[in-house]
């Protein structure tokens, strides 16, 4: 009897890992890593969706994409508002989270408050921050007004429309960044300060030559995953703005939707895809060695 | 000097009261507007209370689609995603923290890019592939992508190998199974981390636009919140009394949850994307 | 019956080999320790026993049966690790129940197992309570009981009293040996700590670098110890290990607490009352007992209350000496070593084996080393 089971034990064992790993890794290969291959190849095609066959036409995509001023305008629209949302996020965020990183049930509060957008649809976020831009009733323009100011026409202007969804999305993720940046304050420890002020470093060296680089892991893993994630800014386009006025706020991740799914450009799509791939890659390959410091220092 | 310090706290306080007025505020005017009536809400200055408060503009955003639908659609594939995303990932994070087999590494690589990968940018091919599967306009779309989550396989490996080998020997001199560790030893010695995730990964589904609107088309199988922004294409123009109305009914439940266990949902997404 | 025998086992890591041929018999119904520095292989060896790590090369078997194979929980044996490796999520009863679910013993005969076992290690009131609202004792009590429940033939314990402090751990020491009596079973104990060893075991293994260097009782492994190892590694003090030039290739031992120390005034010091005994030997002119005497002077003293050690500098090398005198030596303090002959140990320098007496005798011209020692006056050294 016992060594019955422990043939079969010996048959299952080596086995038993990959049929532990199978059905997670089934999941990635199919919606992960098979549709990466996939759209690549749709980048070299024409396709529109309907018809049965895919004619290969080379780089012909990519060719018309970087002569597309549309395309240029899209990338440049991206950049801005990644650009902006970074910095303006993690600069309010580090002085937030300076200002804020004390006990007391009065700091946790705030810290709760400050917090609480980044954990609400984007869609509702999209619709509140629309109706309070709204450029006659809204209640922006109202406080613009109290302070003495132009009231401003917001969304519906080519020329403020897109700092529209920068200052959506900052009020957004702020919160994220400034718990972040406290959890990294945090994690100095308390010995160093004290040794600091033993020394009888003035405030500011104590801030610029201990917590500025004892906080830049921190700094760092922000500064990618923000980027990251501005980069595929989708919901609130396609919720405030529809890319629109006149394409003022029209970015990758919704021209790729726009193309592929309205206009049925599959292969064209694809190509604007591997480009915002690309981007995204270069980034994911920055984390990727922040995360392997990480574990190293552990 | 005692007086400056007093000024200072004062100062502080009034600070603190600002920020946090910026971040709740927007809150706040959500729901006021949400019991208004049309007349109010196009009045510039704005009126801060509603005259009366009109609950049935609840009703009335609710009434306006198959709000029932589109609500139990939401929980359930949030509900079915975090169930199978326990399942599947289990077994995966006990594999790769407790077992030394041939392309461990590698195979455990893989599934880091899986994480690295956002939706934003598989969706127009595995749009194409699901609709050769005949499931778009299903929930499977909705499920089946992430039914998976190397985020958390990520986590669960972590906590997984923090348990002291001794533990585990223990259990097979105490004639237990492998699977009877896996279940009955590690995951509860790992449910710290579970709800995390579990937060995590139901707040972000339930939030999710993205993906359901992209596989969607067809009422039907439509989540809250694309109903949600439907009712602004629907109700048009200025009826942002009703708009919000409907926002109410997104947002509150997750409020309600981030009020019950705030800490829990913050370390959920700031240590866990930490550490 | 449960024998456990160890035939030629080997143990290698990575091409690392830790244990080398290692045969052992561990009788049935003995306490059994292993004993010996870190990193010798007693874990290594006791884990293979438990079928937690496979076997290299060689036979484990317990009773009549081969184990290699099976696996560890079908070998009918219980352990009690260092830190307990209790299961953090189940209370105290679960716990101890946990091996008999999955052995699928009846609830009844369980309910009635647990409220045994828990009467006898104490813990009845505790049964609800989870693992980390116990103090380190009560844990340890915990893991005993979860091992005890199963009612194995072999009990196996790596250090399980480490993690405790010295009282309690000299309390659990009394207790497991009592536990030992009434259940009759095999234990196997693992320790780095020669005292708990000799305390409480009736077979001593002492390990070295993967080897056992020798198996016997605690008063043999003191007073027989088979090397220069063994030696060195049982009793505190270390013996001492004096090389001499009168005798190439042989090193000669002797234990601190047995070198006697004697004043310029003549006034006898350490190892005293044993030298009151042999006073009508000494006065004996015509046969006197043999020995070494040398002079030497007091380096140093440690006093520990209930015993003084000194370090004593003489031509023959430095001596650890241990002392039960309330008297004291001081400082740069001249002294009178002696040493019996009895009481000299003798190594082979290379290998470190030990060399009987008539062997060394044999190998040496020994009696030239050893003089007749007699009363202190007669050396001239103290006044009287
Ligand atoms: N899993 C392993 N892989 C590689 N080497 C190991 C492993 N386990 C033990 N060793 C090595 O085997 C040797 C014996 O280890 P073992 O744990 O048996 O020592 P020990 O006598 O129990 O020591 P201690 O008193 O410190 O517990 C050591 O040199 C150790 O480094
Ligand atoms: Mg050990």
């Amino acid at each position: 009897m016992n060594q019955q089971m422990s043939i079969l034990e010996r048959l299952w064992m080596p086995v038993r890992p990959y049929l532990f790993v199978l059905p997670a890794l089934l999941v990635f290969l199919a919606f992960f890593l098979y549709p990466i291959g996939y759209m690549i190849y749709l980048s070299f095609t024409s396709w529109n969706f309907i018809s049965p066959d895919k004619e290969f036409v080379g780089i012909a995509n990519y060719l018309e994409l970087f002569a597309e001023p549309e395309f240029h305008q899209v990338l440049f629209n991206t950049f801005l508002y990644t650009l902006l949302t970074v910095s303006l996020s993690l600069g309010i965020s580090l002085l937030l989270a300076l200002w804020l990183n004390r006990r007391g049930s009065l700091y946790g509060i705030v810290q709760g408050a400050i917090f609480s957008p980044y954990i609400i649809s984007l869609v509702s976020v999209s619709l509140l921050w629309m109706w309070m831009m709204d450029p006659r009733y809204g209640l922006l323009n109202w406080v613009l007004n109290w302070f003495g100011l132009p009231p401003s026409k917001w969304l519906t202007d080519t020329d403020s429309a897109i700092y529209g969804l920068i200052l959506v999305s900052v009020w957004k993720i702020v919160g994220y960044n400034t718990l972040v940046f406290i959890a990294g304050l945090q994690s100095i420890p308390r010995e160093i300060y004290e040794a600091a002020a033993m020394d009888r470093s003035p405030v500011w060296r104590t801030f610029s030559k201990i917590t500025i680089p004892m906080l830049s892991p921190t700094l760092f893993f922000l500064l990618v995953i923000n980027t990251i994630n501005s980069f595929q800014v989708f919901d609130t386009v396609q919720v405030m703005t529809q890319g629109g006025p006149v394409n003022s706020t029209n970015m990758l991740v919704y021209y790729i939707y726009e193309n592929g799914f309205d206009f049925f450009k599959i292969g064209y799509a694809s190509a604007a895809g591997v480009v915002l791939l690309l981007i995204v890659g270069i980034l994911t390959v920055f984390h990727f060695l922040f995360l392997s410091k990480r574990v190293h220092y552990r | 000097m005692p007086h400056v310090h007093k000024m200072l706290k004062w100062l502080e306080l009034a600070g603190m009261m600002m920020v946090a007025l910026i971040f709740v505020f927007p809150f706040v005017w959500m729901f006021l507007t949400s019991f208004k009536s049309l007349q109010e809400v196009i009045q510039f200055p704005p009126q801060w209370l509603p005259e009366t408060w009109l609950w049935e503009n609840v009703v009335k955003a609710w009434d306006s689609g198959p709000f029932l639908t589109y609500f139990s659609n939401s929980v359930l594939v949030a509900l079915s995603i975090l169930i199978l995303q326990f399942l599947t990932g289990v077994p995966a994070a006990y594999a790769f923290a407790r077992y030394r087999f041939k392309g461990r590494n590698w195979l455990f690589g893989l599934s880091l890019i899986a994480l690295m990968i956002p939706p934003q940018i598989t969706f127009l091919p595995v749009f194409l592939e699901l609709s050769q599967w005949k499931l778009i306009n299903t929930l499977w779309a909705l499920i089946l992508p992430y039914s998976a989550s190397a985020f958390g396989i990520f986590l669960l490996r972590q906590a997984f190998m923090q348990v002291p080998e001794e533990i585990v020997e223990a259990a097979r001199l105490d004639q237990a199974s492998e699977w009877q560790i896996m279940w009955n030893l590690m995951v509860p010695m790992a449910r710290p981390v579970l709800v995390t995730f579990g937060l995590f990964s139901f707040i972000y589904h339930w939030n999710d636009y993205f993906w359901p609107l992209v596989m969607t088309n067809q009422e039907l199988v439509r989540t809250l919140p694309i109903g949600i922004a439907m009712l602004k294409q629907s109700e048009g123009g200025v009826a942002w009394h009703i708009v919000m109305a409907g926002n109410l009914i997104l947002v509150l439940p997750i409020l309600l949850i981030f009020f019950l266990a705030q800490r829990q949902i913050i370390r959920a997404f700031v240590y866990s994307g930490v550490k | 019956m449960a024998e456990v025998v160890l035939k030629q086992i080997v143990k290698t890591f990575d091409r690392q080999t830790v244990i080398q041929q290692l045969d052992l018999t561990i009788s049935n119904g003995s306490f059994t320790v292993l004993v010996g520095p870190s990193g010798c292989g007693k874990t290594t060896t006791l884990r293979m026993i438990a079928g937690l790590e496979t076997v290299t090369e060689g036979e484990i078997w317990i009773g009549d049966q081969k184990v290699n194979d099976l696996p560890p929980g079908k070998r009918d044996l219980a352990m009690v690790f260092q830190n307990y490796a209790l299961y953090p999520t189940m209370t105290v009863k679960e716990n101890i129940e946990f091996g008999l679910k999955n052995r699928k013993v009846r609830k009844e005969e369980r309910e009635q197992l647990i409220r045994e076992i828990a009467e006898i290690v104490g813990l009845s009131d505790y049964l609800q309570r989870k693992p980390s609202t116990l103090s380190g004792g009560q844990r340890q009590r915990v893991a005993l009981a979860r091992a005890m429940v199963k009612k194995p033939k072999v009990f196996l314990m790596d250090e399980p009293l480490s993690n405790l402090d010295a009282t309690l751990r000299h309390q659990m020491r009394t207790e497991l040996i009592e536990l030992h009596k009434q259940l009759g079973a095999t234990f196997i104990y693992v320790t780095h700590d020669q005292v708990e060893a000799m305390s409480m075991g009736d077979q001593i293994v002492v390990m070295d670098r993967g080897r056992i260097q020798q198996t016997a009782s605690p008063m043999e492994l003191y007073q027989e110890p088979a090397n220069r190892f063994v030696a060195r590694f049982i009793g505190t003090p270390s013996m001492n290990i004096l090389t001499l030039p009168d005798l190439p290739g042989l090193q000669l031992g002797i234990r601190p607490e047995r070198v006697m120390l004697i004043r310029e005034d003549g006034s006898a010091f350490s190892f005293h009352a044993e030298w009151q005994r042999t006073k009508p030997d000494l006065q004996r002119a015509d046969n006197p007992p043999e020995g070494i005497s040398a002079e030497g002077v007091i380096l140093g003293r440690e006093v520990l209350g209930a015993e003084t050690l000194y370090k004593v500098q003489t031509q023959l090398g430095a001596f650890a000496v241990k002392s039960h005198s309330d008297l004291l030596l001081n400082q740069d303090e001249k002294v009178l070593v002696r040493l019996r002959k009895q009481d000299l140990y003798f190594f082979d320098a290379a290998a470190g084996q030990r060399v009987r007496e008539q062997d060394a005798f044999a190998r040496h011209a020994l009696e030239a080393i050893l003089s007749p020692l007699t009363e202190p006056a007669v050396l001239g050294v103290g006044g009287r």
